[in-house]
């Protein structure tokens, strides 16, 4: 798509306007941006309207090389009747007006309904092959580069596509990682005057297929990682207490409510207690097997049930981390010291302030008081890295583990 | 050499494959040699595209004896009434998507010359409130010479006052959209003293306007002659009950003059209607007399050739049994059209049929193509989960699935990364993808629709996290099984993935 866009800018007059409708965002954005390429402007305050007056009044130049190109062009089907009104423009404004929309989605996705505007000429751009890929990144090779290490060049690219290609197909940030990975391919080759021969290329990609691990991170670093988010999202500078009721909603969320009894009462018998039965003891077929709860997401769960967990998490915390939580020094006594908790304003005011960081979500209207209902926004990993600061296991408190 | 050549392919052997190819090389040599063909070429493609993009209609539109041309023969009586003896007329032409009513409204315009008249283009789909098409025919007639001064003040008023706000001292020429429509309408019409033809595209959309004012006013105006130059209200659509929309005060001022269009019927009008969309246009250019002429007689014989061809029939044939639509007709003609040069004017039946081909409503499935394996992947995972009566599915729930069967396929731990030890087989390395690349993969199938969001806007909105936002995927079992089968770059596991669902 981007090799198309190029393609336009060279071909078509200067003064064409290209709207990108990811940064033109909505109507008024787009006829703006249309309007000011053309230099004219339109009375009106309504973007279409505005969009007709403005170009009503061109004149002068070669009318019938009048081009307005919209890339992303699925994203105008947000836009009211926008598209209508520009794939009606010649009609209405009497005048030939060619526009061209690019987009990776079929035309059928942002057609308008009913037919409403007449349908434009499709053409499908094929995808860029694997030699076409090949042919443009020895096009764009660095300049620096001399033709005594084409060779060495063309052994890197297509070390580069055989490894790269089943994960990325974008030819400019295979061309980028390309250049990239160049000096670390070629860093063994002394003498950079010298004609590399067929056996020294093969140990140069030998040699640099076992140091590229730079490379492939290269290429996950465009794609959103997960860990690195869940990582930077930890936690760390929210109060004890606070970090606690974070673990207590990840249980309530994920957990059944029959279940909490079961999961987390203290008992003397605590294997009879933790006894889950196991997915394949439910005796249900595969075929009709419920999927696990951290796989379908958080549930609801009551504010009552909320500190009910987060009570009796306090006594397996107080057991095994007693001295890392100085919340106050109320320890001797579990039970004064849980029910002391709970009742404390500190504790509504961690809720309230992980409900506004949006930690936990309220899922009632604000103004309800009576009977709020929350669910967890943080993810297992998080809540298990939590749970194991406290010196407790996160999974023995989940009923089902997938 | 050329007469030669000529004679070594006489038309009787045409429908012969080789004859055709030598049909064709004798007019390219024809280029070559004797003409410059780009002048008569550039009218060629100039006319014809004009007509296929619908920027104008073709001169003798609706003179062929069909429906259409009666449609086309009625209306311009009507506006003729209007325009040439100041009467006040309403029509409203019915008929589906791309039959031509849009053409027949333009052909009745354009044949109604003898005296100068304002037309006004509305579409009910553009001007999608009183106001909006108010304005717009302020502009037009402003734009065609009219005065319409009035209208710079009824616009200041509508800005101060808002569309539903009370006018309290009107100032000379001031009038209030939000308060009278008719006032407004009628001041409009008074802008100039010409004839005024009033053109509704979408005619059923302005029935959906608020207490259909508009119309109202239109039609009142039409019917009770409340104008002395002429006024004539055309409505096209493609509603048959477009009438019945009109609430009772509307209906009884409309004329109830309804005319029909439609596509061609038979097969005989549908060739007849794409031969004269091929041939050749009027043109006088006097600088290239001669090559006009020429090309002229070489592109009606082309155009002969072609429907003879089997190819070009098949078409034809295409179009008329599944749409019998005329611009899906022009679609398909203007790209070997637009696409000829003058060293291969005439092009063969083999680029109509690509031209077609291309031109089909296309699936998503083609997609499935460019799409890197990971995303390959989590689309098979998730029609495997629907195979279980499971239509939508979260993120987490195809990164299980797919978890699960690259434990059981490949016998690899599923750790959190790529086995670097084995980029020298990268094939069989990354077939377990860790997760963050599995989510880049689904995000990829969002954005190109391939998984649709279920979970609504506002719960995305609210902090809902995009693990567990549940989607459904918009492909069908067998569009998935085609580009497994049709992807070589698969590996043999996850192809065989691809094919293990019933």
């Amino acid at each position: 798509m981007d090799f198309t866009l190029d393609f336009l800018k060279q071909a078509l007059p200067r003064n064409t306007p290209f709207v990108d409708s990811n940064e033109a965002y909505n109507a008024r954005l787009v006829v703006e941006r249309v309007l000011s390429a053309f230099g004219v402007d339109g009375d009106s305050t309504n973007p279409i309207e505005r969009l007709i007056d403005g170009l009503s009044t061109l004149n002068g130049g070669d009318s019938s090389k009048r081009f307005i190109v919209i890339s992303d062009a699925h994203r105008l089907k947000s836009y009211g009747n926008l598209l209508i009104a520009l794939q009606r423009l010649p009609e209405i404004i009497n005048s030939p007006l060619t526009l061209i929309l690019t987009s990776n989605q079929p035309y059928t996705t942002l057609r308008p309904t009913n037919g409403l505007s007449p349908d434009p000429i499709v053409v499908n751009i094929p995808s860029v092959t694997h030699k076409d890929i090949l042919d443009y990144l020895i096009l764009n090779r660095p300049v620096h580069i001399g033709e005594n290490l084409h060779n060495s060049y063309l052994a890197l690219c297509n070390f580069i596509m055989s490894s790269t290609l089943a994960l990325n197909t974008q030819p400019k940030e295979l061309l980028k990682i390309t250049h990239k990975s160049w000096p670390t391919f070629i860093h063994p080759w002394k003498e950079l005057s010298a004609r590399p021969s067929m056996r020294d290329n093969d140990h140069l990609t030998l040699t640099f297929s076992k140091i590229s691990k730079g490379v492939i991170q290269s290429i996950n670093s465009s794609l959103p990682d997960h860990m690195d988010l869940l990582q930077a999202s930890l936690p760390t500078d929210l109060t004890r207490c606070a970090q606690l009721l974070l673990i207590a909603s990840y249980l309530a969320s994920y957990n059944p409510p029959k279940k909490d009894i079961q999961m987390l009462s203290i008992s003397s018998d605590k294997r009879a207690k933790r006894y889950r039965p196991r997915r394949r003891d439910i005796g249900l077929s595969k075929q009709n097997k419920k999927p696990a709860q951290n796989l379908l997401g958080p549930k609801n769960f009551s504010f009552d049930r909320w500190l009910h967990i987060y009570g009796s998490l306090l006594h397996f915390v107080s057991e095994s981390t007693l001295t890392t939580y100085s919340l106050n020094n109320l320890k001797n006594d579990s039970r004064v010291f849980t029910d002391n908790e709970l009742g404390q304003v500190d504790v509504l005011q961690n809720i309230a302030h992980l409900s506004r960081i949006k930690m936990v979500q309220r899922t009632c209207p604000s103004d309800r008081l009576d009977g709020m209902t929350f669910k967890c926004a943080i993810g297992y990993h998080v809540a298990s890295n939590l749970a194991k600061s406290f010196g407790v296991k996160l999974h023995e408190f989940l009923w089902d583990i997938s | 050499m050329t007469s030669k050549r000529q004679r070594s392919s006489p038309p009787g052997r045409l429908h012969n494959k080789k004859s055709r190819v030598a049909v064709a090389v004798s007019d390219d040599t024809d280029d070559a040699e004797d003409a410059d063909y780009s002048a008569p070429l550039r009218h060629l493609q100039r006319s014809l595209l004009a007509t296929f993009y619908g920027w104008h209609a073709q001169p003798g539109d609706g003179d062929d004896g069909s429906e259409t041309a009666g449609t086309i023969s009625d209306l311009t009586g009507v506006l003729r009434g209007s325009v040439e003896h100041g009467e006040g007329n309403s029509v409203l032409v019915v008929g589906g998507r791309g039959t031509g009513k849009t053409l027949a409204v333009r052909s009745a315009l354009a044949a109604v010359p003898t005296r100068r008249f304002i037309p006004i283009h509305l579409h009910g789909s553009v001007h999608t409130t009183d106001k909006m098409a108010l304005r717009e025919m302020a502009r037009q007639i402003r734009a065609q010479g009219g005065t319409v001064t009035s209208l710079d003040a009824l616009q200041l008023q509508v800005d101060e006052n808002g569309e539903g706000g009370e006018s309290t001292e009107h100032p000379e020429h001031t009038i209030d959209i939000g308060q009278s429509t008719l006032t407004a309408l009628l001041t409009l019409l008074a802008a100039s003293a010409l004839p005024i033809v009033v053109v509704l595209d979408e005619f059923d959309l302005f029935a959906a306007h608020a207490r259909q004012a508009l119309l109202y006013c239109l039609l009142d105006c039409a019917q009770g002659g409340r104008r002395r130059g002429g006024l004539a209200v055309v409505g096209t659509t493609c509603r048959f009950d477009a009438v019945d929309m009109l609430e009772k005060r509307v209906k009884s001022r409309f004329s109830q003059r309804i005319l029909h269009v439609s596509s061609p019927r038979t097969w005989t009008a549908w060739c007849t209607l794409a031969r004269k969309s091929l041939s050749y246009p009027h043109v006088e250019d006097v600088a290239h007399a001669k090559q006009l002429d020429k090309f002229k007689t070489q592109w009606d014989a082309h155009v002969e050739r072609l429907f003879d061809d089997t190819q070009f029939e098949l078409v034809l044939k295409m179009l008329f049994d599944m749409l019998a639509d005329i611009p899906a007709l022009y679609r398909v003609f203007a790209i070997p059209i637009a696409n000829a040069t003058p060293e291969k004017a005439f092009p063969p039946a083999k680029e109509f049929l690509g031209a077609y081909a291309s031109q089909r409503p296309t699936d998503t499935f083609y997609l499935l193509d460019t799409l890197p394996l990971p995303a390959i992947a989590l689309v098979i995972a998730a029609k495997q989960i629907s195979a279980r009566d499971m239509h939508t599915f979260t993120f987490e729930l195809v990164n299980k699935e797919y978890d699960d069967w690259a434990r059981r396929t490949i016998y690899a731990p599923t750790a959190a990364s790529v086995d670097m030890n084995a980029m020298t087989n990268p094939r069989i390395a990354i077939s377990v993808w860790p997760r963050h690349i599995l989510m880049g993969a689904f995000d990829t199938l969002v954005l190109l629709n391939l998984f649709i969001p279920v979970s609504s806007a506002s719960a995305l909105a609210s902090g809902e996290m995009r693990e567990y936002a549940t989607h459904r995927c918009a492909l069908e079992n067998g569009e998935i099984r085609q580009a497994v089968e049709k992807r070589r770059d698969l590996p043999t596991s996850l192809y065989k993935w691809g094919h293990s669902w019933n």
